[in-house]
């Protein structure tokens, strides 16, 4: 079995030797180092796709001897290397790296925040570029290394929320580049507010291993967080637009003359800045009678909690998900916007190749447990409420619009949901808490049409 | 055999292994760039983006100027002995949609002619002055929540249009439309069974947009909004028509369907385009298109 004395062998097994020591001191890859890594979430790996590409051409040279496989597929891996270098070099053109961020100025971002959060761990000055003689090109700035001191060991280097702790939690830690965010004041599936993000970062997502650093920081280098937040947002969007530009719509970003599809790489950056410019924050109406729930007497109380468990049954659909008692157990499987298209694949070793974290279910919230993510003051349920939790399924309610005739009861009308009304679900759920053990609601209550 | 072996063969091996293991789970593509690349284009990119910071995108589109009307069709056949079957899926989550029988729609062959549904053309090519009058603005396009399935599977519609999607089901549902950098074509809305909500588009997107149903995750619909009315999904049988297209200037049609992605149907078609010009009130039969089952992964 082993060739013992053959040269040829020996010298292949030295260098097989040789490379396997580097590999061990350089680490692995590249993603221990200080540097972003791209967003192939979902993507085949290039030996995959070359395997698709020849199976295709191989069938249609079938029927085309015009067809010169072989020629085809080089190629094909040309091309693939190309672009992807070209998408490399635009990111870098427009974000900059790790410890040298850069942003196009349409976005809007302060690079000072920026700065300030970028960087290694406890800081780093970086030194002004000067000319041959001596006169300053770009000055020189510090580096503050909040990021990496703080966030990277979940949210990752390049924010995919893949950092090395990432696996062992559930959720998984945020990945930004979507740019989707869950606990939003604003419209269903708008970007964050400022203050949307501020509030994560000050209070941390109760129930997930999100901490709060109201203590840890200063509202000042909380500022400096949140624009770097927006900053791998932002940067991953752009990456994905541009990934889709080059990959599936066919479009160069660099010619062979030199010069660079500007107007494209401009009108896919914009694109993303305005959806973060363009938000519409969601201001709650009043309550029904103007009066708060403290200020509401004990029968008040009462037929609020009622009509809220009516509308959780019936109207606003809540049971399908969240169960009759509110328990989570509404009956199917369900996956954030980050797992979706992974529950497609049904091969392990395929999706293993695919994403950076192993599918992850996502079960509706169990409300008896009175554990709210995204804040427990009732206008933070309000809002999951009236504008559905961005990212994962649950949705916007249905509210306004006119009568609809009832499928059940020929001849009846239905009145839809009015948007006060949420906050009869609003009482409901945050009383459930108090109902632990409550699993039974009364049969009159259980419509099993979940209108 | 033993008594010739070479430690250093074991010693090696051992490393092999190691730095195999270590690597196993990472597969991070680097977004480092060489040497060469900065230079020639990430250091002239950044300083033109350093100089002209408000250099507008979007982009000035041609005016072209149509002689007339013509119109185009052709008929998708799948090229295989028999027609793939979508898997069933199990629908007793809820007592309604288990009375349906609900199978995977991502490849649907009609058994009888293998005719291909569902693929998307659509008329890539850009700036013309208003459309053909056959073609009216304002209307509501409907997407049902039907049987526990979305109808149509696979839909085109216009931005002058708005999209109305309904509930004809006695089961409640709820509609999640993911449109990429589009927020007012992006919802995810709960639908009461009778129900309906109207939504508008405001991104011409060049490939469809996701619809799924969270309370009845098998439910799946490709949505797809364009800036010009000139587009079809082919029929049961494979069959599209697009009619009232600009004749006498070149077009480019776009072809796509949901597994294969651009639809390569011909070897000299790239990113599943083809381009044609078409003679005034001429009808361009393109006649069957065969496709193989590799373009689907089958
Ligand atoms: C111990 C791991 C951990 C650390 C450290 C951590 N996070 Fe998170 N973070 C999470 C998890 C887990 C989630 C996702 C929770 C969910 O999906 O409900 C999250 C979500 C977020 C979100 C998304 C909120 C939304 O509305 O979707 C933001 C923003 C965020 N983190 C910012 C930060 C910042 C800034 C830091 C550093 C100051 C940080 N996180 C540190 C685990 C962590
Ligand atoms: C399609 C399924 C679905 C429906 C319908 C649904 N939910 Fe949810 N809901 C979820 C899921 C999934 C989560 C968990 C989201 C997360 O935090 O990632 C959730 C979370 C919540 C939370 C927790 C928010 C937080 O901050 O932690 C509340 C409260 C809630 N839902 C209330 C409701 C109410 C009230 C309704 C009806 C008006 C409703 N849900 C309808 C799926 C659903």
């Amino acid at each position: 079995m082993f060739p013992h004395s053959n040269p040829r062998t020996t010298r292949q097994a030295t260098l097989l030797c040789c490379l396997a020591l580097a590999t061990i001191f350089t680490g692995c890859g590249s993603s221990d180092g200080v540097e972003f890594v791209l967003n192939t979430e979902g993507v085949p790996s290039f030996e995959t796709q070359l395997a698709q590409q020849s199976e295709i051409l191989a069938s249609q040279a079938e029927s085309n001897a015009d067809i010169n496989v072989d020629e085809r597929l080089d190629e094909f891996s040309d091309s693939y290397f190309r672009k992807t270098d070209e998408l490399a070099a635009a990111l870098e053109a427009l974000f900059g790296t790790p410890d040298d961020p850069a942003r196009p100025p349409q976005t809007g971002l302060d690079i000072d925040l920026i700065r300030r959060a970028a960087g290694p761990t406890g800081g780093a000055d970086v030194e002004p570029l000067l000319d041959e003689d001596g006169n300053v090109i770009a000055p020189g700035y510090h580096l503050g290394g909040l990021y990496r001191e703080h966030c990277v060991h979940c949210h990752g280097m390049t924010g995919d929320g893949a950092g090395p702790t990432a696996l062992f939690l559930n959720p998984y830690p945020r990945d930004y580049r979507q740019g989707t965010f869950k606990f939003t004041s604003t419209q269903s599936k708008e970007k964050p507010t400022d203050e949307d993000l501020r509030r994560t970062i000050e209070n941390g997502l109760h129930g997930t291993l999100m901490p709060a650093f109201r203590v840890a920081l200063t509202a000042d280098e909380i500022s400096a967080l949140i624009e770097y937040v927006k900053y791998f947002a932002m940067r991953g969007e752009v990456e994905l637009f541009l990934r889709a530009e080059l990959f599936e719509s066919g479009e160069t970003l660099f010619f062979e003359d030199g010069t660079f599809n500007g107007e494209l790489i401009n009108t896919n950056v914009e694109l993303v800045a305005s959806l973060w410019s363009n938000v519409t924050v969601v201001q709650p109406v009043p309550r029904p009678g103007g009066k708060s729930w403290e200020e509401l007497t004990a029968a008040e109380k009462q037929e609020s909690l009622e009509i809220g468990e009516r509308l959780f049954r019936n109207e606003g659909q809540c049971i399908k998900c969240h169960g009759p008692a509110g328990l989570g157990d509404g009956g199917q499987l369900n996956y954030d916007d980050w797992n979706t298209q992974k529950a497609l694949v049904e091969d392990e070793a395929e999706r293993a190749e695919m994403w950076l974290l192993p599918l992850q279910e996502l079960k509706a919230r169990n409300l008896q447990l009175g554990v709210f993510r995204g804040g427990r003051r009732p206008i933070d349920i309000y809002r999951r409420i009236r504008n559905g939790i961005t990212g994962t399924p649950m949705p916007a309610a249905n509210v306004g619009g006119s009568p609809i005739p009832d499928p059940l009861n020929p001849g009846q009308m239905i009145e839809p949901m009015e948007e006060e009304q949420i906050w009869h679900i609003v009482d409901y759920v945050l009383s459930l808490q108090y109902q632990r053990g409550f699993r039974t609601p009364s049969p009159e209550m259980n419509a099993p049409n979940g209108r | 055999m033993a008594r010739n072996f070479n430690p250093q063969i074991l010693l090696c091996l051992m490393l092999i292994v190691i730095s195999a293991f270590g690597c196993a789970e990472d597969e991070r593509q680097s977004a480092a760039v060489s040497d060469d690349v900065y230079n020639e284009w990430v250091v002239p990119l950044r300083q033109s983006m350093a100089s002209a910071e408000s250099a507008g995108g979007g982009g000035e589109v041609v005016q072209l100027d149509p002689t007339g009307w013509a119109t185009i069709t052709g008929r998708f056949v799948y090229d295989a002995p028999s027609a793939p079957v979508g898997v069933a899926f199990s629908t007793t989550s809820d007592p309604v949609c288990g009375a349906f029988n609900i199978r995977d729609e991502s490849l649907m062959v009609n058994a009888n002619g293998m005719g291909l549904a569902n693929v998307f053309v659509y008329l890539r090519t850009r700036g013309f002055g208003d459309p053909h009058e056959s073609y009216v603005p304002g209307q509501e396009i409907v997407l049902a929540n039907n049987g526990c399935r979305f109808e149509p599977h696979a839909l085109a519609i216009w931005m002058e249009n708005k999209i109305k999607v309904t509930n004809e089901d006695p089961t409640g549902h709820n509609t999640n439309c993911t449109a990429p950098g589009d927020p007012k074509g992006s919802f995810n809305e709960s639908i009461p069974a009778g129900a309906f909500i109207v939504k508008e588009f405001g991104r011409s997107q060049p490939r469809p947009n996701e619809v799924k149903c969270s309370i009845h995750p098998w439910m799946s619909a490709k949505v797809l909004p364009r800036e010009n009315p000139y587009f079809a999904t082919t029929d049961a049988d494979g069959n599209f028509r697009i009619e009232n297209v600009p004749a006498g200037i070149e077009l480019e049609f776009q072809v796509l369907h949901e597994l294969s992605g651009n639809l390569n149907a011909d070897a000299s078609w790239n990113n599943g385009r083809f381009k044609v010009t078409l003679q005034n009130d001429e009808t361009h039969d393109m006649g069957v298109i065969s496709v193989g089952p590799a373009l689907f992964g089958r």
